[in-house]
């Protein structure tokens, strides 16, 4: 049975897809409008779909049939999007800590270090997000989504606006974390190392899944015929 | 300069932008995040009083607080003393006249609070209380301000309806706008003067705070 | 649609206008205490000479203020004599000496319901009231009677705290009737009127206990209907008139007036 059994309609475009979330890295790829993110926000809770049912690590966070949708804050669930969404009037520790409230002070402050370090930002700490570049802020983002120890992080191209550097650097931090990872993005280029199982999005459906670079090896080479014609 | 009629117009405008902060902040929250049919209905309500002349929506008033309605006697038996004719009675009608000045700016401002970082609060486990809390409210203090700031003034400068409920008794219900009816109606027109001016010199004051705040405020956010 | 706004405005003017065009028109400041007395008697006065008139209804102060400044009346009928000899002193009257055209009566009025049972004004003194509306004795006659009538009876002292003040005294009457006070000191116009007369009862407040409210009427200066102000002046205080006037609640002028 899939972890992931989901239909939306949305004015003309109907979102109909079937996943499984096994392996700890799933890219999902596919065109800009095929529903890449539509799928992440329904996995997060910030959609409710016409119908469907998601399982997450035994956990049932969806299931319309029984009338069962657990509110994004109780899904354990990061998500974190090209646009760092950083709340503009708390620091960066601040930020991090949002989430972590029912910790002990010490504990907190504790756990947001341990978070800005994984990133590379604990000297980011004091600073507000105006004060931050993109690549700082989206460092910031992920600690502020990890902070929890969620048990699901979606990722929604969040490199995308970064520079090679930047993205290099925080892509090798996530890939030694040890958590799930759903990954999307459009980039061919950006996913391709990725160790990860991917499902390929087109128009709403899965047309394709499996390993990566297995799968989208055909897509390569057509992009690297275009490249050198 | 009647200092009785000053204290008494300062401390209704206060205790009306008081609670119209009060139940100004639900009410503009409730708006902007309910899915309720029921919400165009409510925004519009709460719209209505601009509308209404003031003179008219003090009558309908002095009806509804009179000892004729339940409420009225409610109110009257609650409180003691009726409604009408009293400070109580006045904060009442100061509050219904300057609603939309209240939840206007205040559901503006919320709206105005990108979406993404509600959800990211959402997403890390803030219920609807620590989201106007912690995110809406210190994201819209302007607008906060701006409300604050536009109840006190129309109140400070209300007329209509304290001329309908209020029975101009000094240091209870006589305003600065009443006392310059009243000395307009006497042909004291110098006095009239003083007074207005003051009113205008309470208002301009208010004002200026405002936007001084104001641009205070866009410089350290830029 | 916009064709179908301009007929609808056009519409609109046609109910408007006419009677600016078809006929005289004068234009009269009346005082608030007329309001309910006076609208059939224009329409009698119309019918006889083919004047329509126009009335504005307001306190007495307001639209002396008004009149001083210029506003376009041709007629200013007054609740007292001060405040058309306001006018005359502006400058702002035809005439030297207001012409008195009736007399007001205070009267002491409460709601059937209002738990008063004897109504005198006695029972003010009582702890059992405990809001009077009364005008604003600053500028409203009625006012100024009541406070003297009051005054007359040693009873100012005692119910001050309890007097709530109305702009005017058709707001009086909304103060009292609204049951929001249980009396009022109202213009025997007022109390007569089918609602109030439905809603309580009144009692005269006797003649001897404040000054007569004496009301006049003056001309105003360059008035270009200035004949019409005089005939409908005359009109109502032509003897059936007058009885109508009193009828409704304002007293025809003593004899020795002329």
């Amino acid at each position: 049975m899939p972890d992931v059994n989901i239909r939306h309609r949305q004015g003309q475009f109907t979102l109909h897809a079937e996943f499984s979330l096994a392996s700890r890295w799933t890219a999902i790829f596919g065109p800009s409008g095929a529903g890449k993110s539509t799928i992440l926000r329904v996995l997060a809770g910030l959609i409710a779909p016409d119908a469907g049912r998601i399982d997450l690590a035994g956990r049932t966070l969806l299931d319309t049939a029984r009338g069962v949708a657990l509110p994004p804050g109780r899904r354990s669930i990061g998500f974190v999007t090209q646009q760092a969404a950083l709340f503009p009037h708390r620091t960066a520790a601040q930020n991090v800590a949002f989430g972590i409230r029912h910790l002990s002070r010490d504990a907190r402050s504790q756990r947001v270090s341990e978070m800005l370090r994984l990133f590379g930002a604990e000297s980011l700490a004091e600073r507000r997000p105006a004060q931050l570049s993109g690549g700082e802020r989206q460092r910031v983002a992920l600690a502020r989504a990890l902070a929890p120890n969620p048990t699901l992080l979606l990722l929604d191209e969040p490199l995308a606006a970064l520079d090679v550097a930047s993205s290099q650097d925080i892509l090798s931090r996530l890939l030694a974390l040890d958590v799930r990872v759903v990954y999307v993005s459009h980039d061919l280029a950006e996913i391709w190392r990725l160790p990860a199982h991917v499902i390929v999005l087109e128009a709403g459906r899965v047309t394709a899944a499996g390993p990566l670079q297995q799968v989208l090896a055909p897509q390569r080479d057509r992009l690297l015929q275009q490249l050198s014609s | 300069m009647d200092l009785q009629t000053l204290w008494l117009t300062l401390r209704l405008a206060a205790s009306t932008t008081l609670v119209l902060l009060a139940m100004g902040v639900p009410l503009a929250f409730w708006i902007v995040s309910t899915r309720s049919p029921l919400r165009p209905f409510v925004e519009a309500m709460s719209t209505l009083p601009i509308l209404l002349p003031p003179t008219v929506l003090g009558f309908y008033l002095l009806i509804l607080l009179g000892p004729r309605t339940g409420f009225g006697r409610l109110a009257s038996h609650l409180l003691g003393h009726p409604l009408a004719f009293s400070f109580d009675g006045l904060v009442v009608g100061s509050v219904l006249y300057s609603l939309p000045f209240a939840v206007q700016p205040l559901t503006a401002g919320f709206h105005a609070v990108d979406a993404a970082l509600i959800e990211q609060a959402r997403l890390l486990g803030a219920g609807r209380w620590r989201i106007l809390r912690d995110i809406l409210l210190p994201l819209s203090v302007r607008s906060v301000v701006a409300a604050a700031a536009l109840c006190f003034t129309h109140t400070v400068g209300e007329f209509g309806v304290v001329l309908m409920i209020g029975g101009d008794i000094p240091g209870a219900t006589r305003t600065l706008s009443i006392a310059i009816y009243d000395q307009v109606q006497d042909f004291s027109y110098a006095q009239a003067n003083r007074t207005s001016l003051l009113l205008l010199g309470i208002s301009l004051a208010a004002l200026v705070l405002l936007y001084a705040r104001r641009s205070g405020g866009g410089a350290r956010h830029a | 649609m916009s064709d179908r706004r301009i007929l609808a405005f056009a519409l609109v003017l046609c109910c408007v206008l006419p009677p600016a065009f078809a006929q005289q028109t004068l234009r009269l400041a009346a005082a608030a205490d007329l309001q309910p007395v006076l609208p059939p008697l224009l329409d009698t006065f119309q019918s006889q000479t083919g004047i329509h008139v126009l009335a504005s209804y307001q306190s007495s102060a307001t639209l002396a203020t008004q009149i001083i400044q210029g506003a376009p009346f041709d007629l200013f009928m007054a609740a007292d004599l001060s405040f058309p000899q306001r006018v005359i002193d502006a400058g702002r009257a035809e005439e030297a000496h207001p012409i008195p055209y009736a007399h007001g009566t205070l009267v002491l009025w409460t709601r059937n319901d209002s738990g008063v049972a004897q109504l005198s004004l006695d029972v003010l003194r009582g702890p059992s009231i405990r809001s009077i509306a009364i005008a604003n004795p600053e500028h409203a006659p009625y006012g100024r009677a009541a406070q003297a009538a009051l005054n007359h009876a040693g009873l100012l002292a005692t119910v001050a705290p309890r007097l709530v003040v109305a702009e005017n005294i058709a707001q009086a009457a909304q103060y009292a009737d609204s049951g929001n006070a249980q009396v009022g000191f109202l213009s025997l116009t007022s109390a007569l009127t089918p609602r109030l007369s439905a809603d309580g009862h009144f009692i005269r407040v006797p003649a001897e206990d404040y000054p007569p409210i004496q009301q006049g009427a003056i001309v105003v200066r360059n008035s270009p209907n200035a004949v019409a102000a005089r005939r409908f002046l005359d009109f109502l205080r032509s003897p059936a008139m007058a009885q109508r006037l009193a009828a409704g609640g304002l007293e025809p002028v003593e004899p020795s007036h002329p």
